[in-house]
């Protein structure tokens, strides 16, 4: 599903030149729930956002669904992935103007996903997610458990292909993260591809591959041995 | 999508309510003052239509000097041959002004009332329509006469008018026909009308003069032009057929031409012989087309800017919509969607602001704006230009706000200030461009104002007044009148003279020469004639000679002003003989049967006898017993605190010798006033546009540095940490504004020291361009910015540092 070659990110300012990625060459089929790990500022935000398409490297090759995509276009890019691709955020990133059911409308506006039926898949998903009693609330009135279950929601709500998450747990005390993990691993189940940034060795094993990034490199790549859950 | 777009605009709005409401304020203030200019002017554009291809005829003469002037009127016969001959003309009406007669359905109770002659082609040519009687029995009659509605109404109240009996000094006619008002927008004036066939009778001069004239400046003549007809070619034919009949004894000088009469209200400022009520100044229609641009764009700025600030702190809501799969297209979609809702609010907004303070708008205006007399197209033009000028506005932040990279907009990070000018400051610098130009100007403006109502008009107008003279009854026993007038307690002198200072009727002009002078070498100068209290009644200064000693041998002398004087370069004109070879009464020179030989007595000072907009023309002042022109008023210079009372004796007065004429008369400080009425309007408008321009700029400088002290919140809680002073802060934020405010400065000022140089050519006397009008312009705006940045920045300077740390 994934192939990079030598992937190349480069922030220039004025004065100084930052390597966040060097020469990163990762595979991931599909199906397969990778976890990216490192300590901070090794890039692996910055590689979660290249494969996810809302930024573009400053070399390398990167190959989703078997298409050169390094050379899009922001219009393109778009199209992949309003189609392909579900985000999962640290800070949730919901619309604090809209409500829960609206936030998660919003990738089927997007879409062009008919009324009826995105109100049929946003209640669904929200059952599914708990989380139907709330649906009328804004952002702000909900735990953080809630929220990131809705930012969830969200980024599944339109059958995506990939998901990514950037650090899903950070902001969650222990029972909430294990909450969304045990999403996470569920939606793998069903056939979903998921590639997940975290800080916490716990996290990264409920996946089955762990790449470790070290000053923008691949150091290491492991499998998981699988546990019971 | 589009309901989830307007869902987030309502609750943004909702959220922002400060800020939105200054945005939505600022782009109503904005569109109601170029809606209610643009209004304005269209409805100035938008008269005389409706009538077809109709034209009137321009007779132009050319003078000995090169100079040319233009009269509306022609004799009555080039009109009427015309219209014979040429196939190009459908219809041809014409209309003679015959003056002010007093009527009344009373005939010892009349009042004023203006006359004109109009014939039967009259109604075929314009397109108004008769409301009582008929054309036939109208035009058949030979002592009919035909009221507009309004005077109808005047003398005859909610009864029929027609059948009814008119009284007037020349005839004892029937009203045949009541026509309706002329609406607000035509140059035609509602005034008692008679057909031709009624002058016939009662003029014995009509017949011969109307079936035989060819060259005297009479009738205004209107040509109905048939489809096609190219009206340059007919005007060249008619100058041809004017030279083959103007009378051998004339010289022809002259060219004509044809005005549409759409033109007639807005292009007709040098043209004489008028029948124009209220002209319009296409010199003033530019100057307000110019100042609702400015303001448009000033608000339009404005809400660019707040727009921008708006979106610039949302940077994490696109950054989101853009993950989950919003493309360029939706965002500008959103974008536009959000502004177009605050847009069309505000254009109702502005909309229903004209409509309830229509009364004030107008006296700001100085005109009735009448919506019947607005094109219902223009006025669409005008409001899709607005919102055009302001979508444009719109369009550039909205696309900025589309290209940003989701991931940067997604931490929340917004462009960073480089070295070039943000978007923020470009607005700043052009709103108060204009604001400090505009304010520049309307100082400059009332300068002139003030300078021209203080200056020395060379006599004294306070306590005079001017009583007409009516009837020939009321002039031959002139010398009584006066005598009893004088006699009042309240009078302390009375002069008679033909004409007088601020005067509301024509002046005659004659050509004067000196012996010297070879035929041809004479100038044009106006003529008044007084008696010998003249000078004193109106304070007027003699500076060498005598005045007029009231005895027979004044009739051979004259007075000059300065100016005539200069004129002639005479070093010693007292003495001098000077030579009058004819008359030009506004329309062409007479000649006198022979060249009359006057001796100057004195020089007065030259003082203003026209509008003050006017240089001082040269003069010559002959004796109230002469050739050239009667006597016309009494002048008296009063002193009272009781007016009433000084009225009523001066109506009894007038009554003892002619009660059918009633008194007549004008306070000359209002005459004069009214010079200045346009003026005082205008500097009026003036201040309170460059107002509104201070105010929508001031509204976006508030925004902008809210925006600007949250952006830097953090920036500020470090430094105070590291020990920097609230005066320190304050100079930090405030003087980054005043930077780009004083730049703004170097711009405006010396655009409005432009445009105050060409404005104050319409002056014949100007104040001039004082440096420090444009200095106080510049505090002012200054001193209203200085006041809005601080006191925002000082409530951020004086927070505990600890706030601002915490803030992210």
């Amino acid at each position: 599903m994934i192939r990079t070659k030598d992937l190349k990110k480069v922030y220039r300012t004025e004065e100084v030149e930052t390597t966040a990625l060097n020469d990163v060459s990762v595979e991931i089929k599909a199906g397969e729930f990778v976890s990216i790990m490192g300590p901070s500022g090794c890039g692996k935000s910055t590689l979660l956002n290249i494969l996810g398409l809302i930024d573009n490297p400053s070399g390398g090759e990167y190959h989703f669904l078997d298409k050169e995509v390094s050379g899009f276009s922001e219009r393109q890019r778009s199209q992949l992935r309003k189609n392909n691709i579900g985000f999962i955020f640290q800070s949730f990133n919901l619309i604090d103007e809209l409500t829960v059911f609206e936030n998660v409308e919003l990738p089927l506006i997007y879409t062009k996903v008919s009324s009826g039926e995105r109100k049929k898949r946003v209640e669904a998903m929200l059952d599914k997610m708990n989380m139907m009693h709330r649906r009328n609330h804004f952002p702000q009135q909900l735990s953080g458990g809630q929220q990131q279950r809705v930012a969830v929601a969200r980024a599944i709500v339109n059958d995506p292909k990939l998901i990514l998450a950037d650090e899903p747990t950070g902001n969650l005390d222990s029972a909430n993260g294990d909450d969304v993990m045990k999403t996470l691993v569920h939606l793998n189940s069903e056939g979903a591809t998921i590639i997940m940034v975290t800080h916490s060795q716990y996290c990264a094993e409920f996946g089955n591959r762990i790449i470790r990034l070290l000053d923008g490199q691949v150091v290491t790549e492991s499998m998981v041995a699988k546990q019971m859950l | 999508m589009w309901a989830n777009y307007l869902k987030i605009a309502f609750r943004n709005l909702k959220k922002q309510r400060l800020f939105s409401g200054i945005n939505i304020l600022g782009l109503c203030l904005g569109f109601y003052c170029f809606l209610l200019l643009g209004f304005y002017i269209s409805s100035e554009k938008n008269y005389d239509r409706g009538h077809g291809r109709v034209f009137r005829l321009l007779h132009h003469i050319q003078e000995e000097q090169g100079a040319e002037r233009t009269v509306a009127s022609t004799g009555p016969q080039l009109g009427m041959a015309a219209a014979e001959q040429f196939p190009e003309v459908e219809r041809a009406t014409q209309l003679l002004v015959l003056g002010r007669l007093t009527v009344g359905n009373d005939p010892a109770n009349r009042q004023y009332e203006r006359i004109s002659v109009v014939d039967s082609n009259f109604f075929e040519v314009f397109n108004f329509s008769l409301l009582e009687g008929s054309r036939n029995s109208l035009f058949s009659s030979s002592n009919a006469i035909m009221l507009p509605e309004a005077l109808a109404r005047k003398y005859f109240g909610e009864q029929p008018a027609v059948g009814k009996k008119l009284y007037t000094n020349v005839v004892e006619g029937e009203v045949l026909a009541v026509m309706e008002d002329f609406p607000a927008n035509t140059h035609l004036e509602g005034e008692l009308m008679i057909p031709p066939q009624t002058a016939s009778a009662i003029f014995s001069w009509w017949d011969e003069f109307v079936s035989t004239n060819w060259h005297r400046n009479t009738f205004v003549t209107y040509f109905k032009l048939r489809s096609g007809a190219n009206p340059e070619a007919l005007a060249q034919k008619i100058t041809r057929l004017a030279k083959a009949n103007w009378p051998v004894e004339e010289a022809f000088n002259s060219t004509f031409s044809l005005q549409p009469v759409e033109d007639i209200h807005l292009h007709t400022q040098e043209i004489e012989g008028e029948i124009n009520k209220a002209k319009g100044s296409p010199f003033y229609i530019r100057v307000f087309s110019w100042l609702a641009l400015i303001l448009l764009l000033v608000a339009a700025f404005n809400f660019t800017g707040l727009l921008n600030v708006s979106f610039l702190s949302r940077t994490r809501e696109m950054g989101v919509r853009k993950v989950v799969g919003a493309g360029q297209r939706h965002l500008i979609g959103q974008v536009i969607t959000e502004s177009l809702a605050s847009i069309l609010l505000a254009l109702l907004l502005a909309l229903g602001a004209i409509q309830l303070t229509l009364p004030y708008a107008e006296t700001l205006l100085g005109k009735a704006l009448s919506w019947q007399a607005l094109h219902q197209g223009a006025a669409a033009a005008v409001a899709i230009t607005a919102l055009g000028i302001v979508l444009l506005a719109v369009a550039y932040p909205s696309w900025l706000v589309s290209r940003w990279r989701a991931v940067r907009a997604l931490k929340g990070e917004r462009a960073v200030a480089g070295k070039g000018w943000t978007m923020r400051q470009a607005v700043t610098f052009m709103q108060f461009a204009a604001a400090v130009a505009l304010i520049a100007c309307t100082i400059v403006f009332y300068r002139q104002l003030q300078f021209l109502q203080n200056k020395n008009l060379g006599f004294d107008m306070e306590g005079i007044a001017v009583v007409d003279i009516n009837s020939g009854n009321l002039r031959s026993q002139f010398q009584a009148i006066k005598q009893e007038f004088a006699q009042l307690p309240e009078v302390q002198s009375v002069s008679v003279s033909s004409r007088v200072p601020g005067e509301w009727k024509n002046f005659p002009f004659i050509s004067v020469s000196r012996q010297e002078d070879n035929p041809g070498q004479s100038k044009e100068m106006i003529f008044i004639g007084a008696d010998e209290d003249f000078l004193p009644t109106y304070r007027i200064s003699l500076l060498e000679g005598q005045n007029f000693s009231g005895k027979p041998g004044d009739s051979t002398l004259v007075l000059l002003n300065e100016a005539a004087v200069a004129a002639f370069a005479l070093d010693n004109p007292v003495g001098q003989w000077l030579e009058i070879g004819s008359v030009n009464w506004g329309g062409d020179d007479n000649p006198t049967q022979e060249p009359r030989r006057m001796q100057v007595a004195g020089v007065v000072e030259d003082f203003h006898f026209e509008d003050i907009h006017q240089h001082i023309r040269p003069m010559v002042v002959g004796f109230r017993n002469n050739p050239i022109h009667n006597i016309d008023y009494y002048s008296l210079r009063i002193s009272t605190s009781d007016w009433e009372g000084t009225l009523r004796s001066l109506k009894a007065i007038n009554n003892e010798f002619d009660e059918a004429n009633p008194l007549e008369y004008t306070i000359l400080t209002d005459q004069f006033n009214r010079f200045y009425e346009e003026d005082i309007l205008r500097s009026r408008l003036l201040g309170f546009f460059s107002g509104v321009a201070i105010l929508i700029a001031c509204l976006g400088l508030f925004v902008m540095v809210a925006y600007t002290l949250k952006q830097r919140t953090k920036e500020i809680g470090i430094r105070k940490v590291l020990g920097a002073s609230v005066a320190g802060i304050v100079g930090l934020v405030t003087g980054d504004f005043l930077r780009v405010i004083a730049l703004a400065f170097l711009v405006g000022l010396p655009l409005a020291w432009l445009a105050m140089h060409f404005w104050l050519q319409e002056f014949a006397y100007r104040a001039g361009l004082a440096w420090w009008a444009f200095g106080l312009a510049a505090a002012v705006a200054l001193a209203i910015a200085f006041v809005t940045i601080s006191l925002q920045s000082l409530r951020a300077a004086t927070a505990n540092p600890v706030e601002a740390l915490r803030y992210e």
